[in-house]
């Protein structure tokens, strides 16, 4: 009970008008915070699917930085798919991600319809040179130096997998360790879809 | 204590708040790229951790955002291009602000205080005043009858 609204001395109610007073507040605090539950409740929640990255739909940004190995990779020239994989030496996911990898694009440089680039987030070129001779892979390597190419897709945490379309168009995006058998029934619906 | 030594005292209380506010937010000259970049980093959210800016973070796409906000700076772009850009849906959304925007659903965050100090403090006076207007009336004479009367009746009362 308000203060206002407590009975004056001798046990008489309080006058109508403080009581419509309190009333009308009540009612403008409750109106404001229905309100704002309604405006809560019905915005997007923070934490948004990774899988469903904004980027998704979108051009895929430039990879810029220079090739560690392998040719410059252009993306949206419409023959082909890329498939862009961030990685670090350091990061045990991606160690774990390369058989899978390298699987990938030894099919796909037969078949010639997807390409893969990797690039290098968080660490050295000297590593990533040494990861790829240890592991195997001759596929292009970007070194991405100060970070800007990561940040332009708005890598959060290696390994990350962008797949790309023929016409440079962000399709998927693949947070933590990816597999042969994803990326190949990703493009494969890709396909049927474009078809 | 009179009325204007009493006023007098809310004066210089008002003029101490005010002159420390504008002293608090006001920013001093031309800022060095560096200092700016520094500023910016500590109000941008490192995506991999929790709750911790790119700035005081050694994660490597903390490294990368600061990396990005100095090369930013150096090509001329303001505070809000920057802030824009990481913001952006498509790289890491309105939650690698650590501080709100003031814009849009955001202003919320800063006017919604302001405007409940403002409409309490506006409330308080108000009543302040009905109270003290009401302290100052005269009695009637129907208050005295009634007090006579409750008198009597206690007077009246063995107990």
């Amino acid at each position: 009970m308000n203060v206002q609204d407590r009975p004056a001395a001798g046990g008489t109610p309080p006058p109508p008008g403080r009581r419509r007073t309190a009333l009308i507040s009540a009612a403008v605090v409750g109106v404001v915070l229905v309100l704002l539950v309604v405006v809560l409740a019905t915005r997007k929640p923070a934490s948004t699917d990774p899988h469903n990255s904004a980027l998704v739909g979108q051009p895929a940004p430039v990879l810029e930085g220079r090739y560690v190995q392998g040719n410059r990779v252009e993306m949206g020239d419409g023959s082909h798919f890329v498939v862009v994989n961030f990685f670090a030496a350091w990061c045990t996911t991606c160690v774990q991600e390369h058989p899978q990898l390298k699987a990938f694009e030894a099919e796909h440089a037969r078949t010639g319809d997807a390409t893969l680039v990797s690039v290098v987030a968080g660490d050295t070129k000297a590593n990533a040179r040494d990861f790829f001779h240890a592991n195997g892979g001759g596929w292009p390597v970007v070194y991405d130096a100060d970070g800007r190419t990561a940040v332009a897709y708005g890598m959060i945490k290696v390994p990350e997998t962008y797949v790309v379309d023929p016409a440079g168009t962000v399709i998927y995006k693949f947070s933590a360790g990816v597999t042969k058998d994803a990326l190949d029934s990703l493009i494969a619906q890709a396909k049927r879809q474009g078809a | 204590m009179s009325g204007a030594r009493r006023w007098a005292g809310w004066v210089v209380i008002a003029v101490v708040v005010v002159g420390l506010l504008a002293f608090g937010s006001y920013q001093r000259g031309p800022q060095s790229d560096a200092a700016r970049a520094q500023a910016l980093d500590e109000t941008i959210r490192c995506p991999q951790c929790s709750g911790e800016s790119v700035a005081a973070s050694d994660a490597p796409i903390a490294r990368s955002i600061r990396n990005t906000v100095s090369r930013m700076v150096a090509q001329g772009q303001s505070d809000e291009q920057i802030r824009d850009y990481l913001s952006s849906p498509n790289l890491y959304g309105q939650e690698v602000l650590l501080d709100p925007v003031n814009k849009g659903f955001g202003a919320l965050v800063w006017g919604v205080p302001v405007a409940a100090l403002v409409i309490t403090a506006a409330a308080v006076t108000l009543k302040f005043g009905d109270w003290q207007r009401r302290g100052n009336r005269h009695t009637t004479a129907a208050d005295r009858s009634l007090v006579e009367e409750a008198r009597r009746g206690a007077g009246a009362d063995p107990s």
